[in-house]
């Protein structure tokens, strides 16, 4: 700081930052020879939007199925902080009070609606069963909150009582989202969200997605392979290559100017739009 | 000088391109700057000296390369090369604005919500951003008709406007302009002036680019001339 000063005009201490919500050290998996995920670490904080972007094969799904419960990682430590304050590690949790944990705090929502709702039901059952699951049981209660998040997701409550699979694709999907909302998790695991939608589909759930994500204070890791999308939902993003982390950083910082030459080679490849 | 609102440092910036041959551009070295409540700094040079690169470090959307940017954020001084990215992101919503040459927003969103959504990040209830929203749009002269539609089908110059309001729907402390009135005429550069004064009067330091010279005089308190980085 002595430039600084010698401007006479020291700079105050940096600003306290809180306790992260998520803190992940060092994960690892492989698959027989093959290394899926090595030394992956970052924070996430509340409220916060952290998009992990890389090819196919980079290693992101990996991550998200670790981190989501979905799939054991071999090494490394991914410590929660709780709502009472005390932080777990998450992988250390066993199956029972993971599987707690993914129901009362956490949400995921699937790239395929298919692996997130469940289509034999009808849709206000696909949003109301995740309120029972949270201990809800008053019927009429219920059936408003059901409506109300429909609605927010701008599905007709009118459609409540038909199944799923007389749905659109991008209304499947608002239903994933609802369903997985409804319970107001503190942190939402979205696997390629919009991937399977078409181009127009795709930015009203962008919006509603980032409208809800601002509202609910949610924290969430996004993996995608779409740079725009991520430009538009994340606070900042990390960079997968081959099983590993290169680059992380506020999102217009590693899109503006990025520093590992594969995130260079990634940003030059995109048509920009 | 203690009441400074932002002090640039020994800035510099020097981009290396891994797929050119790991060809190095040194565009800042040793660059200073002061800037107190209610001035208007105007950088000036040739195209390709680092005006822009300039105000994308402070921003943070590029990473300094040395030295030290010192913002006033809630009264405190704070340095921004090497802050943690909570403290930038606070830094963003509540002290340092940014306008660039263009929009970039969500698709599908009404112009009046894009306008609205710094304040909507601050908290501010949505009735009371969209009225912030729809004065700054009225005093920009965007036709009401608009409000409601996204911004992406407009012209050039509807699309600035709508970034400029975006821009200062916050009371920024600290606002940084870059080029923000090239695609306009002069009945709207003069309505992005007295913007601009409005922001000066009530302390807010400005540090700006404006390829006009005639409004570059009519806003700026002073010229900052740049020099070439040393290579």
């Amino acid at each position: 700081m002595s430039d600084a000063a010698a401007l006479e005009l020291a700079p105050d201490a940096a600003p306290a930052v809180a306790p992260p919500l998520l803190a992940a050290r060092g994960l690892a998996k492989r698959y027989g020879r093959r290394t899926a995920m090595a030394d992956v670490s970052f924070e996430l904080w509340p409220g916060e939007v952290l998009a992990v972007v890389g090819e196919s094969g980079a290693g992101k799904s990996t991550l998200l199925r670790c981190l989501s419960g979905q799939d054991e990682p071999d090494a490394g430590e991914a410590m929660y902080r709780r709502l009472d304050g005390t932080a777990v590690d998450v992988l250390r949790l066993g199956d029972v009070r993971r599987r707690l944990l993914l129901r009362t705090d956490w949400g995921v929502i699937h790239q395929n609606p298919r692996d997130g709702l469940r289509f034999g039901v009808s849709a206000g059952a696909n949003v109301a069963e995740r309120l029972m699951e949270n201990g809800a049981r008053h019927y009429a209660d219920m059936r408003a909150e059901v409506a109300d998040w429909l609605m927010r997701l701008e599905i007709d409550p009118e459609r409540m009582d038909e199944l799923p699979h007389t749905f659109s694709g991008g209304m499947q999907q608002r239903l994933q989202i609802a369903r997985c909302l409804v319970t107001r998790p503190r942190l939402v695991f979205l696997d390629e969200p919009t991937g399977g939608l078409d181009v127009s589909v795709q930015a009203r759930l962008l919006d509603l997605l980032r409208t809800l994500v601002r509202e609910l204070e949610v924290a969430a890791i996004l993996v995608t392979h779409d740079l725009a999308v991520a430009r538009m939902l994340a606070d900042r993003l990390a960079v997968m290559r081959d099983g590993r982390v290169v680059e992380l950083g506020l999102t217009d910082q590693v899109l503006d100017d990025p520093q590992h030459p594969y995130t260079q080679l990634l940003v030059a490849s995109v048509l920009p739009a | 000088m203690s009441a400074a609102s932002l002090v640039v440092h020994g800035l510099g910036k020097t981009f290396r391109l891994a797929h050119r041959g790991g060809i190095e551009l040194p565009v800042l070295s040793g660059f200073d700057l002061t800037l107190g409540p209610g001035e208007c700094v105007v950088l000036i040079g040739p195209s390709g000296i680092g005006k822009s690169t300039v105000l994308r470090c402070v921003y943070g959307n590029y990473l300094p390369g040395g030295g030290h940017i010192l913002v006033r954020h809630g009264g405190r001084l704070i340095d921004l090369v090497g802050a943690h990215h909570r403290t930038m992101m606070e830094v963003r919503r509540r002290t340092l604005g940014y306008v660039s040459q263009f929009l970039r927003a969500v698709p599908r969103v009404p112009t009046l919500d894009v306008v609205a959504d710094p304040l909507l990040r601050l908290g501010v209830a949505v009735g009371a951003a969209r009225a912030r929203a729809a004065e700054l749009l009225e005093r920009l002269g965007l036709p009401e008709r608009l409000w409601s539609l996204p911004p992406q089908t407009f012209s050039g110059g509807e699309q600035q406007r709508v970034n400029i309001a975006r821009g200062f729907a916050v009371e920024y402390p600290v606002l940084l302009l870059d080029e923000p009135t090239a695609a306009l005429d002069a009945a709207n550069r003069s309505r992005v002036a007295a913007l601009i004064d409005d922001a000066k009067q009530r302390g807010a330091a400005v540090l700006g680019i404006f390829h006009d010279l005639d409004f570059a005089d009519a806003v700026g308190t002073r010229f900052l001339r740049m020099a070439a980085a040393e290579r």
